[in-house]
């Protein structure tokens, strides 16, 4: 009985931060009208997703993403390869599209593991101040001291190599910023008349901490979050180009790249397409990561 | 007399995605030389918004001001370019705002600040605008100007603050001073200071407007009192004929509301209901959905300021037609 | 306007003390803020006492004090004879619904991504109480809005509404103490007269009573019976609103009241403080206003002033008028 009164309770709070955001959906949409480059990137992410979720169904060769066709290999671009084959014959054109849906499998499921501890330990760390602060301040002054993507590779490679370890790896370098975003944020909002009023009621840290701090915070967390995942695609694909991201056969861009390095000269595209498309999907997320910025920056808040 | 400043028939539209915000819709009015003028009017008036207007300082992109006629000094204020402004602010007409933490550079001294506006619009260097800044800080007051010029705003309190305002907006000695809410943000005590400092720099400066919602500070200061409502001026006039003898519906609301310190009998009177939106202002008389003694006429035909004593106009159909 | 309905006040302040310490990075004490230097009050049951002072005066500090929300340096509170200075967070969950406290700017007093139905839910859902949907509706009738207002946000609502809705919230714990804190200082005059008649009203309804701070003696002389005034932490003054409007005793009370504007005390000369108030890290010595009293003497440049009782509920922290009355 317990359970489901607090399964429907969680459901009402996101409900209800779910309209919110809706509600401020469309204010968000008409100011991001107002720069004609965001609208661009929302198109071009729009376009990723959609190929990612749905691309898979449409490809040409699907059985042939992973099967290997020696008689077909290194096939220039025609109409039927129409970016050309590998060096094992297998179709460029479906294993960039497939390569969509393991990127964005990698974005989302690090930005969530990023999210998740870079939000806890900033909350925490903001709101509770004193010791706890600084000993989590200084833990993320550690991680921040090393260049992430190198931390990345050196925690990929001491993992068995392969996509789950890409996607811890990039969390496990990616989280710092959040907890510096959150902890400003936490530091501003703990000293809100709102919060002590909650505190007068008689309400505790974890309370005030889920209920008030956290929904408040959002806002730049999600802009830094569409800027990261750009990033995140990114770091995965350069992982997967030294090796110590997602293995082959699995079709992932940067190992693609990687693959078609050898072949640079002659069969140029291998390598050039899967690039494109890391090069479109993460310039779309910068220009969208932009536009939102502007839109959540504080001096042009919706009122 | 030759008029310091006048506005006729100025409005300002601003450009949002639900319509155009009548912020100020046609005021006029006109200060003479030597005057302090104060608009009075509550949050939504449109009182700021026409101070703005009238040093042009709005952003352009979503702002648009027109008028029949502003003239500061028989100067079209409207017709000047962004460089011809940039010449004008700080040298013809000077503001200074509420919060005085929130319109001074943090990173800057004092001094630097000071100098930094004298040097711009008088062409003196550094050293000479110097001078000058220490002048006007002892001009307003402060103890130990010299050493005043180092300091850094966070070292000085909000009343400190207002007064070098008030001495960076008088250093090119200005035409016309332009006041937003000065002592809102101040206390009691430091607000009375502020307020005499105004009155005795009178002379510094051709003219003051002087904004706020707080009637008693107009009645310290002020010469004649304009009141503000949804866009609108419903009343101007002598300060002693405007506060102590109210025409205006709206006026006499707004004075009864004040809590009385000399006694305060009963419960405390208010006009009931809001200022109208904006957006889609009320046809007729802006006041009249809130008016106690509103006629029919009221809702359809909007009414002209007109002069019911000497130098007191009120736009009013019950008050003119009687 | 009566005081005493009961010999015992619900509220006693016993020489209270706030002081901020800043220490530098060896851990040696730099700086003391002194927000609150030795406050000693009473609030009887039904009766609002004001108090009134400028920026550094600490009364923020005192309604944090009052509301449990800041620790206290020294000295006791006790809340109906129970003393709640240092009592543990179970004991404060339980009894903080009795003292309740409605905040100075409405706008961030209420959370801006909460409805309104949800603020005024919110007292029972952190004090564990089961409500009806139908409370909120009785709530917003208190305060004079009506039930429409529930799915609104805040950013959606005026201040003045704002101001209602925070007033609802805080009397859904059916408290005794509202401590209001400048509960009308952002507002209009208009929206200022109905929130304060508001006040009034709740106050005779549910025989409340009020601590109610503000820096607008006007207001403060339409609400409150009883005044204490306050510079840099100390009580000067304190006494029956009618007392201190008419004989007001300390100086500084005569320099404040003498620098308020007024529409219709035109003729009266006003006394300009020299100097600025001073940083409470700072405290002078002696009687903590002797550098901007006129009338300051050689003794209160040494010796704090004890509150001698001059008349009946009146009394005064200063030299000066300790020796006219001798």
């Amino acid at each position: 009985m317990e359970q489901i009164k607090n399964h429907t309770r969680l459901n009402n709070f996101i409900v209800k931060n779910l309209l919110i955001t809706i509600k401020n959906l469309d204010n968000i949409l008409y100011q991001l009208r107002q720069n004609k480059l965001s609208i661009l990137g929302l198109i071009m992410i729009s376009f990723f997703v959609i190929i990612a979720l749905f691309g898979p169904y449409f490809v040409p060769y699907a059985q042939d993403a992973m099967t290997t066709s020696v008689e077909n290999r290194l096939l220039p671009p025609s109409s039927e390869h129409f970016f050309g084959t590998d060096d094992l014959g297998r179709d460029v054109f479906t294993r960039v599209i497939l390569g969509a849906g393991v990127s964005l499998k990698i974005g989302i499921i690090a930005i969530s593991i990023t999210m998740f501890i870079g939000i806890s330990l900033g909350a925490i760390a903001g709101y509770f101040g004193g010791w706890i602060d600084e000993i989590i301040m200084r833990i993320t002054d550690i991680f921040l001291a090393f260049p992430n993507l190198l931390l990345a590779m050196a925690i990929a490679a001491a993992l068995k190599p392969g996509l789950t370890s890409a996607m811890l790896a990039i969390s496990l370098t990616w989280w710092p910023w959040y907890t510096r975003l959150v902890r400003g944020q936490t530091l501003q909002l703990k000293n809100q008349p709102f919060v002590y009023a909650s505190k007068s009621m008689g309400a505790n840290s974890l309370y005030i901490i889920v209920r008030h701090i956290l929904p408040n915070c959002i806002g730049p967390v999600i802009v830094n979050a569409s800027l990261d995942m750009g990033y995140i695609i990114l770091a995965a694909a350069s992982l997967g180009f030294i090796g110590v991201g997602a293995q082959p056969p699995t079709p992932e861009w940067g190992l693609m790249v990687s693959t078609g390095r050898k072949f640079f000269l002659d069969s140029s595209w291998m390598a050039i397409f899967p690039g494109m498309a890391i090069f479109f999907t993460v310039l779309g997320f910068n220009l969208l990561g932009d536009g939102l910025r502007d839109i959540f920056d504080p001096q042009s808040r919706l009122r | 007399m030759d008029k310091l400043l006048k506005v006729k028939n100025l409005k300002t539209h601003f450009k949002t995605r639900k319509g155009i915000v009548k912020a100020v819709d046609g005021i006029s009015f006109e200060l003479e030389k030597g005057e302090v003028l104060g608009i009075a009017g509550e949050t939504g008036s449109g009182k700021s918004v026409a101070a703005k207007s009238i040093m042009r300082i709005l952003p352009s992109n979503t702002a648009f001001s027109k008028a029949d006629c502003l003239e500061l000094e028989g100067q079209n204020l409207l017709e000047l370019s962004k460089s011809d402004l940039k010449n004008i602010w700080g040298k013809k007409i000077a503001i200074i705002f509420q919060n005085p933490f929130s319109y001074i550079n943090p990173l800057f001294s004092i001094g630097k600040q000071m100098s930094d506006v004298i040097s711009f619009h008088e062409k003196i260097n550094k050293k000479e605008a110097l001078k000058i800044a220490s002048e006007m800080l002892h001009l307003v007051g402060m103890p130990n100007p010299k050493s005043i010029l180092k300091y850094y705003p966070h070292e000085l309190s909000g009343g400190m603050i207002q007064r070098v305002m008030i001495a960076m907006s008088l250093s090119c000695k200005p035409a016309l001073l332009i006041a937003d809410e000065p002592t809102t943000a101040l206390d009691v005590t430091v607000q009375a200071q502020i307020l005499k400092l105004l009155n005795d720099l009178r002379d510094k400066t051709s003219g003051i407007i002087l904004i706020t919602h707080n009637l008693a500070i107009i009645l310290e200061i002020c010469n004649a009192i304009a009141v503000m409502y949804a866009g609108k001026l419903l009343e101007k006039g002598c300060v002693e004929d405007v506060i102590y003898k109210p025409s205006h519906p709206y006026t006499q609301g707004l004075l009864q509301a004040i809590p009385k310190l000399d006694g305060q009998e009963g419960k405390l009177k208010y006009v009931p209901g809001n200022i109208p939106s904006a957006l889609n202002p009320p046809d007729g008389c802006r006041f009249s959905p809130r008016c106690p003694v509103s006629l029919p006429c009221c809702n359809h035909r909007e009414p002209v300021l007109t002069e019911i004593s000497p130098r007191h106009f009120v736009a009013c159909h019950r008050v003119t037609r009687s | 306007m009566n005081t005493k309905n009961n010999h015992l006040p619900i509220l006693k302040i016993n020489q209270l003390k706030k002081y901020y310490v800043k220490k530098n990075f060896i851990g040696k004490m730099s700086e003391e803020l002194k927000a609150v230097d030795g406050v000693s009050l009473e609030l009887f049951k039904g009766e609002s006492l004001g108090i009134v002072g400028e920026s550094g005066c600490g009364k923020t500090t005192m309604a944090l004090l009052l509301m449990g929300l800041v620790k206290a340096t020294s000295g006791e509170i006790f809340f109906k004879e129970n003393n709640i200075s240092n009592i543990s967070l179970k004991e404060f969950k339980r009894m903080c619904s009795q003292i309740q406290m409605v905040f100075q700017d409405p706008a961030t007093a209420l959370d801006p991504r909460m409805t309104v139905q949800s603020s005024l839910l919110e007292p029972f859902k952190i004090q564990k109480i089961n409500v009806e949907q139908k409370i909120i509706d009785q709530l917003l009738q208190k305060v004079g809005l009506s039930s429409e207002f529930k799915d609104r946000f805040p950013h959606e609502i005026s201040g003045g509404q704002k101001q209602r809705v925070v007033i609802a919230r805080a009397l859904a714990l059916n408290p005794e103490v509202l401590v209001l804190d400048e509960p009308t200082s952002a507002l209009d005059v208009n929206v200022q007269s109905q929130i304060l008649n508001l006040l009034v009203d709740l106050k005779n309804q549910f025989s409340l009573s009020y601590i109610f701070i503000s820096h607008d003696l006007s207001v403060v002389k339409c609400i409150c019976s009883r005044i204490a005034v306050m510079y840099l932490g100390k009580i000067v003054e304190i006494g029956d609103t009618d007392a201190i409007f008419k004989h007001p005793l300390h100086p500084y009370t005569i320099a404040l009241f003498s620098n308020i504007p007024s529409l219709t005390k035109k003729n009266i000369e006003k006394i300009f403080l020299k100097g600025e108030i001073p940083s409470p890290t700072n405290i002078p010595e002696g009687c903590p206003f002797h550098t901007r009293c006129w009338k300051a003497i050689p003794i209160c440049k040494k010796q704090i002033p004890q509150v001698k009782e001059i008349d009946k509920n009146h009394k005064v922290a200063c030299h000066l008028v300790e020796k006219v009355k001798k």
